[in-house]
């Protein structure tokens, strides 16, 4: 039986968290490169659950020659997300998790809100923290397995971007979470590899292997007291994509989509259990930025955590 | 004096990053100032047009040895959603058109957009009307976003229209107002 204890003050904030509209997104989901973030337990706790609220607006497209252009103020594609994530431990050192996302998506005046890609995850504790150290990070190795759920644009055959709310491929991704704490400072660092699965769409007639991808997530945060301010950096790249048509064996391959998620959080522990934090994205800052859509987003996400 | 370090210290970081990393903020174009300038190219581009009485083969079915060329009604346009249109003139042989002679094929047309370098389609035909012989206007033309994209032409048994007799490929580069054609083709 799950258990709720707060105050008058959580409260409010939390039902501000859950229903005040702000916006996220990580890009459209037809073609912007990224990581599934993972909703790790990386601190002493037994269960996480956590929810977010965030909108993305596009801002502009690169081409395969790295050449971007920021759209024109009437051309306006948001996504409004809403994802809710909950992880647990299965044993000292094993946790499982899984997170879904519902998306609003709006393309000029067409709107549509479905589910996107349900992710599930896995963890093990490969370097604990036992005893203090003064270089030796806490470490996770982690496997997801991202679901397709959400509709790809492989499967509009309307021209309709808004229907899109997905990858459309099922995809394994694994990487190693590293984290130091360091009196106020905490850092982390992320490289993760993922591969997307052939997939076949009868929509649009085409069988497409979005194949492997990689990325590295770079972050820093100081804390205060209860307030916790915080970095990071997040190269991304998806390489070739190899398309077939069926009926005419025509065949295409991509080219390789790069970009650079940069975010700034602003976290605020409520009590031992309750956080909220505010996180800007922005894909427009660094490059290289190719072949993908660049967007900006702001989320607001509440954590309840359950202690050991 | 501490501050002023730290803050000059994450300057040049992010001049370098920013600098290395080629930044879009730093380095990009907008699309409103496209649009001035796609108007006056449009212009000119008229006007050099009516002084030319050969028609370049834009297009080339290899296997059946026939040749198309294309010229652009009405644009796509991202931001007024509008549909772009063009007018197709098709004849035989594997050249430049010299006689201003074109000629319809015995098959059904296919035409449609892709994306090569994101892999993916518009998810819908473009529409054929043949206007007379060997010449067509193709409309709903609408690059869903901009990149480089590829025009496919099939031509179609009109016994089975499941069995491709031939294929031709037109490469542009769209800019959200323009359809910049031809460009090179990606790796197909």
């Amino acid at each position: 039986m799950i258990q709720f204890n707060f105050d008058k003050n959580s409260i409010f904030i939390a039902l501000c968290a859950l229903f005040f509209s702000i916006d996220k997104g990580v890009g459209a989901p037809c073609c912007s490169g990224g990581s599934a973030a993972p909703h790790l337990l990386s601190s002493d706790d037994q269960k996480l659950f956590q929810i977010s609220q965030s909108q993305s607006k596009v801002i502009g497209d690169t081409n395969q020659a790295g050449e971007s252009i920021f759209r024109s103020s009437q051309e306006n594609e948001t996504l409004r997300t809403t994802q809710i994530s909950y992880t647990t431990l299965v044993n000292d050192r094993t946790q499982i998790g899984a997170s879904i996302p519902l998306v609003l998506h709006t393309v000029n005046a067409l709107k549509n809100f479905q589910s996107g890609d349900l992710l599930l995850t896995s963890a093990y504790e490969v370097l604990p923290e036992w005893s203090y150290s003064e270089w030796k990070p806490k470490g996770l190795m982690y496997l997801n397995l991202t679901l397709p759920t959400g509709k790809s644009i492989h499967e509009v055959n309307n021209g309709d971007l808004s229907q899109t709310s997905g990858n459309g491929f099922y995809k394994l991704s694994t990487g190693l979470f590293l984290q130091k704490i360091k009196d106020t400072y905490d850092f982390s660092i992320t490289p993760e590899v993922q591969y997307s699965f052939q997939r076949t769409f009868s929509e649009t007639r085409s069988t497409v292997n979005a194949g492997p991808g990689a990325s590295l997530s770079l972050s820093a945060a100081k804390s205060f007291h209860d307030v916790r301010i915080g970095i990071s950096f997040q190269p991304t790249i998806q390489f070739k994509t190899k398309t077939r048509f069926l009926e005419n064996q025509i065949t295409s391959t991509s080219g390789e989509k790069t970009n650079v998620n940069t975010s700034l959080d602003l976290g605020y522990t409520l009590n031992d259990e309750n956080a909220l934090s505010l996180s800007y994205l922005d894909q427009t800052l660094f490059g290289p930025a190719k072949n993908t859509t660049l967007s900006r987003s702001l989320t607001l996400q509440f954590s309840k955590k359950w202690l050991r | 004096m501490k501050n002023r370090i730290n803050f000059l210290f994450l300057l040049v970081v992010f001049l370098t990053f920013s600098h290395c990393g080629q930044s879009p903020f730093l380095h990009h174009k907008n699309a409103d100032e496209l649009q001035n300038a796609s108007s006056q190219k449009e212009t000119k581009r008229t006007e050099e047009s009516s002084f030319s009485g050969i028609e370049s083969c834009d297009f080339h079915f290899e296997k059946s040895k026939k040749c198309g060329s294309i010229t652009w009604e009405t644009q796509p346009n991202l931001k007024k959603k509008t549909d772009g249109s063009f007018f197709l003139h098709t004849w035989e042989g594997d050249s430049e058109n010299k006689n201003g002679i074109f000629n319809s094929f015995p098959y059904s047309y296919r035409l449609y957009l892709f994306m090569g370098s994101m892999g993916h389609g518009t998810g819908k035909d473009i529409v054929l009307n043949e206007l007379k012989e060997g010449e067509y206007r193709a409309s709903s033309v609408y690059p869903i976003m901009r990149g480089d994209w590829q025009i496919y032409f099939e031509l179609l048994n009109p016994k089975n229209p499941d069995e491709i007799v031939d294929t031709a490929l037109y490469c542009c580069d769209y800019n959200g107002l323009e359809m910049k054609c031809p460009s090179p083709c990606p790796s197909l």
